[in-house]
């Protein structure tokens, strides 16, 4: 079976319509997440442009806060989701010596639910009083009985992710524990397919949690019910806890494939293998059962009796533990090792260095009574895009640049990709770090104007925000440069040296259809 | 030399840090903020530290062979047990203060405080009165027309006044979506959540104006709805009491505007309450916000307009002014609307504050003419007919915000009136209600009113929505009279 060639524009539009190839459908999830990147990136940047200087510069405040909402969301689901489950497409099959994913067309239908799902978003604006306005945790009763037309969209928007994640979770866990080569025993598998797996059980745990929420919302909107509507005998508290109980283990499902990207990246270049492996999958597994008993922890302003603020906050310092084992374990992974710094090795030291930090000012939001003074303000939004940008997001451009040769079967440009790091290691603290200082002299958050004492620190976040940005702009040319113009040098099938797994095993770029019999076990 | 530099560079840091407030709460939240904080220094020197040794020192390209470690069961033990260990050391002083803050304590002091787009109510339980507290900044600092203040959206028409060193208790509650009342200095940060009474403490130990903002996204103007507080002595606190209650006995006057007096304050009260959505010049900000000039309301039939005013649009940003505005504002800003950007063209009407007062009474009651809705009403006969219309025009006044005009109340916050135990009970619990409020709710004391403003109220509420002798025995309905106030105040 050779490459698929297709001639034609309109030959071409069928081929990526129709395929079920797991790389083809990971390629299409890697450029959906790239395209969404940049559109919520755009908004932030926005939002940063306003915040730029206190007084109105251009922005009308409901517009503030439409971006606001919009940026979160895409982001969220649009880039972050998506880009992960790119590679959860891309590498899975790869690393099982599985041929495809265990159901192709549901795979080919999760995905394009997808460019739908966004178009209902982002096309929203056309409904009276444009897009949504009340951020993306749509808290009710803002969303429910304030919440604009385009809110029903959204609705329907989050819906259909809803269903894409659901099946491409159910598509993973069927693959993962169907389709191994015979000989590869559960705790053989790699860290990475380990991290989806815990994942994908997550994810078929919240999204219906989220899907309940949004229902309980439109029936609030339309037919008359009051589940989150004091006057009727509802509940706006009962939103939050609902929202929260899918969101906290929502933030995990970003950050769990995130990790077990680093700790395929780490051992490569530390050339040594991974450090406590074991103790790598139980430490994701122990995270993944937590994050379903923290959720009162984004709720400890709302009147919750203090005994259950105790149990929430020491469920929540204790995340920590787990989180810990996985840091140790990583620069356990570098002692003694042959370290090399290419770039997806930059990018997820960068990532260990960074993420921590989100970590530990993430312990210090779970203290109850200090959150009272952290809480909503942008102490809360300098910690999770620590762990969110110079997280997850470090850890996908980690992958990308790990197993970019691979796809492509071509080397980008190391010097560009460095200069990407650097500029985007620079940047995101400089536009991070002022925020823990905003927050911790009293700037709320999502608010489109502030008193003039939070200037300085609000320019400063601003001027690297921007650099952030338009260092993103390096990184697009490197994929273009790479996949569309096919510039750089060929990769060897092992790409790197000391990369170890099956994936490796096989040319670069890799065949339309691999391990179509199955391989045999790697000897060490 | 030194300790000069170290003064500073310390003045530095606190100057972005956490404030350490003017309650023992806060500095208590302040000490284990600074705990935390030094814990994860630590933590991340330690972390970072033998990772850097290990960038620097491991190298390949100092030709070192990597070693062939898998992991070491004792270093995973005691870097899951040390950690678990601290962390629950950490969790206990964080929840002693919890506990702390969550003990009752006699409250002298007991303010409610209302969330609503985009402003704060604040209203002193113990004292029967109640205000709004807007953002004051002028648009033209936030257009960038005048130069910005040092309080530039940190300042309001009306801060809530509290006296040091004494137990305020606030109690937080909202009339439309979530909003949080935040004030860094008193460490504290309350949701305010519709159907919700949420409680917050403080003490403060110097006298001063503390700002904050709210927290919780509620609409569009969110970053606009800024909270001052004036910590006052107790004696200064008192002579503040004094006025403010002046103020609320005072009687709105029945007036009359003249056109230039009713487009004077027309413009003061759409400066302060329908500019920043609707816009200077009136255009808004279609289609959210609708523009006035040429608009079918502002320049459609008068009847229509009070309506919007009074009761707001339902599901739109436009919310109701009926309670935040008198009667002589409202007409004015209705007024404004209809002469200003070329609007008098197709309206033009002066309107007056009796025209609203009209409107407030409505359809909901179709009794009486409209005359006697008037405040000002001959007392000296006191018959049922009086009584009921000096009740209606007190129910209007001081209970219709919560009880609601049919009577139903918006349980399970607000009760309802009707049928309710204490409305058809026996009179004088009825009236003991009134004057002493029900500790640990919203129902304030209502004692400051006049012996004839309680009577005629108690006999309005005994006597309408359907509560009356026939349908709940003999100990309802009835015509109460001042004098049976004026002895249940005695017996007291």
């Amino acid at each position: 079976m050779g490459e698929v060639v297709a001639k034609g524009f309109r030959a071409k539009v069928t081929r990526w319509v129709t395929t079920t190839n797991h790389k083809d459908i990971g390629t299409l999830y890697l450029v959906f997440a790239l395209v969404m990147f940049f559109v919520a990136g755009l908004m932030a940047l926005l939002i940063r442009a306003e915040l730029f200087q206190p007084g109105t510069m251009f922005m009308h405040p409901n517009f503030y806060n439409q971006m606001v909402t919009l940026h979160g969301l895409v982001m969220i689901f649009g880039a972050v989701m998506p880009a992960l489950a790119g590679f959860a497409n891309w590498q899975i099959p790869l690393m099982i010596g599985a041929a495809d994913m265990a159901f192709p067309r549901m795979n080919n239908w999760s995905f394009w639910i997808l460019p739908f799902a966004f178009g209902l978003l982002l096309f929203s604006n056309f409904a009276e009083g444009g897009w949504p306005n009340f951020g993306w945790t749509f808290y009710a009763p803002l969303s429910s009985t304030y919440g604009p037309p385009s809110t029903d969209y959204m609705i329907l928007s989050i819906h259909l992710m809803g269903i894409s994640s659901i099946m491409a979770s159910i598509n993973i866990i069927a693959t993962i524990m169907t389709m191994r080569a015979k000989w590869m025993e559960y705790m053989d598998m790699p860290i990475f397919v380990w991290s989806w797996f815990i994942t994908a059980f997550l994810l078929i745990a919240i999204m219906p949690v989220l899907a309940v929420t949004v229902t309980m919302l439109l029936f609030d909107r339309h037919f008359g019910t009051s589940f989150f509507n004091a006057a009727g005998g509802g509940d706006p508290v009962l939103f939050q806890h609902l929202f929260w109980f899918f969101g906290h283990p929502e933030v995990y499902v970003l950050v769990m494939p995130a990790f077990g990207i680093i700790s395929e990246v780490v051992p490569t270049f530390a050339r040594k293998a991974l450090y406590g492996a074991k103790f790598m999958i139980y430490a994701i597994a122990c995270i993944a059962i937590l994050s379903f008993i923290v959720w009162v922890h984004h709720m400890f302003t709302t009147g919750v009796m203090a005994w259950v603020k105790i149990f929430f906050m020491i469920t929540t310092i204790v995340v920590a533990v787990p989180t810990g084992i996985k840091i140790f374990n990583w620069v356990g992974t570098l002692w003694k090792g042959a370290i090399s710094f290419e770039p997806p090795m930059l990018f997820a030291l960068s990532f260990i260095v960074l993420f921590t930090i989100g970590g530990f000012t993430g312990l210090m939001l779970g203290v109850v009574v200090a959150d009272y003074q952290y809480q909503d303000t942008y102490f809360v939004v300098a910690h999770f895009h620590h762990t969110i940008v110079s997280g997850v997001y470090f850890a996908i451009l980690t992958g990308v640049y790990y197993w970019l040769p691979k796809w492509s079967g071509r080397y980008y440009s190391f010097k560009l990709a460095n200069w990407h790091f650097w500029l985007s290691t620079i940047s995101v603290n400089l536009t991070f770090f002022p925020m823990y200082f905003l927050g911790l002299t009293g700037m709320p958050r999502r608010i489109p104007d502030y008193n003039i004492q939070f200037t300085d620190l609000n320019m400063l976040a601003t001027v690297g925000a921007m650099i952030f940005g338009i260092s993103q702009l390096i990184f697009l040319w490197i994929i273009i440069e790479n996949v569309f113009l096919k510039r750089g040098k060929p990769a060897t099938a092992a790409v790197w040296e000391a990369t170890k797994g099956l994936e490796w095993t096989v040319p670069s770029p890799a065949p339309h259809h691999t391990f179509m019999t199955e391989p045999s076990p790697i000897k060490e | 030399m030194y300790t000069l530099l170290l003064g500073s560079v310390s003045t530095l840091f606190a100057s972005y840090n956490m404030t350490q407030g003017v309650t023992p709460m806060s500095h208590r939240i302040y000490d284990i903020h600074m705990l935390m904080f030094y814990v994860c220094v630590i933590a991340g020197i330690a972390t970072f530290g033998v990772m850097f040794y290990a960038l620097l020192k491991h190298r390949k390209s100092l030709g070192v062979t990597p070693a062939q470690s898998k992991g070491h069961l004792a270093l995973e033990i005691i870097w899951t047990v040390v950690p678990l260990l601290i962390l629950l050391g950490l969790s206990y002083p964080a929840g002693k203060i919890l506990m702390d803050m969550d003990e009752a304590k006699e409250a002298e002091v007991n303010i409610l405080v209302t969330g609503l787009q985009w402003k704060w109510k604040y209203e002193y339980l113990d004292h029967g009165f109640s205000f709004y507290s807007n953002l004051s900044t002028p648009m033209a600092q936030r257009n960038g027309l005048e130069p910005k203040g040092e309080h530039y959206l940190l300042e309001v028409d009306e801060p809530v006044v509290v006296p040091i060193h004494t137990h305020v208790r606030f109690l937080f509650t909202s009339r439309d979506v979530n909003h949080s009342w935040w004030v860094p200095d008193f460490a504290v940060k309350v949701d305010c959540i519709p159907g919700y009474i949420n409680e917050g403490w403080v003490y403060v130990e110097k006298p001063g104006t503390y700002r904050g903002q709210c927290t919780e996204l509620c609409g569009m103007l969110h970053g606009f709805m800024p909270i001052v507080v004036e910590a006052k002595t107790q004696e200064d606190y008192q002579k503040w009491l004094a006025k403010r209650m002046d103020i609320v006995i005072q009687k709105e006057a029945d007036r009359v505007l003249t056109k230039d007096e009713a487009m004077k304050k027309g413009q003061q009260v759409y400066q302060v309450h329908c500019q920043s959505c609707h816009q200077a010049d009136g255009k808004g900000m279609p289609p959210a916000i609708p523009g006035m000039v040429g608009g079918k309301i502002t320049t459609g039939p008068v009847s229509g307009h009070v309506d919007v005013l009074l009761n707001g649009i339902k599901g739109t940003g436009m919310q109701a002014f009926g309670e935040q505005l008198t009667n002589e504002e409202i007409a004015a800003v209705i007024t404004y609307e209809r002469n200003a950007w070329g609007n008098d063209k197709k309206a033009g009407e002066l309107v007056q504050p009796k025209t609203i007062d009209q409107a407030r009474g409505g359809a909901a009651l179709a009794e009486p003419s409209q005359e006697v809705v008037k405040p000002k009403v001959d007392t000296s006969q006191w018959d049922s007919k009086t009584a009921m219309a000096v009740g209606k025009s007190v129910y209007d006044k001081n209970c219709q915000s919560c009880h609601q005009i049919n009577g139903e109340g918006m349980p399970p916050m607000f009760p309802s009136l009707k049928g309710s135990k204490v409305v058809v009970g026996p009179v004088s619990q009825h009236i003991q209600l009134l004057l002493m409020g029900v500790k640990g709710t919203a129902m304030a004391s209502f004692a400051w009113m006049s012996d004839e403003e309680i009577a005629g109220v108690i006999t309005y509420k005994r006597n309408s929505w359907g509560n009356n002798e026939i349908k709940y025995g003999k100990d309802a309905g009835g015509l109460i009279t001042p004098a049976e106030v004026k002895a249940m105040r005695g017996a007291k």
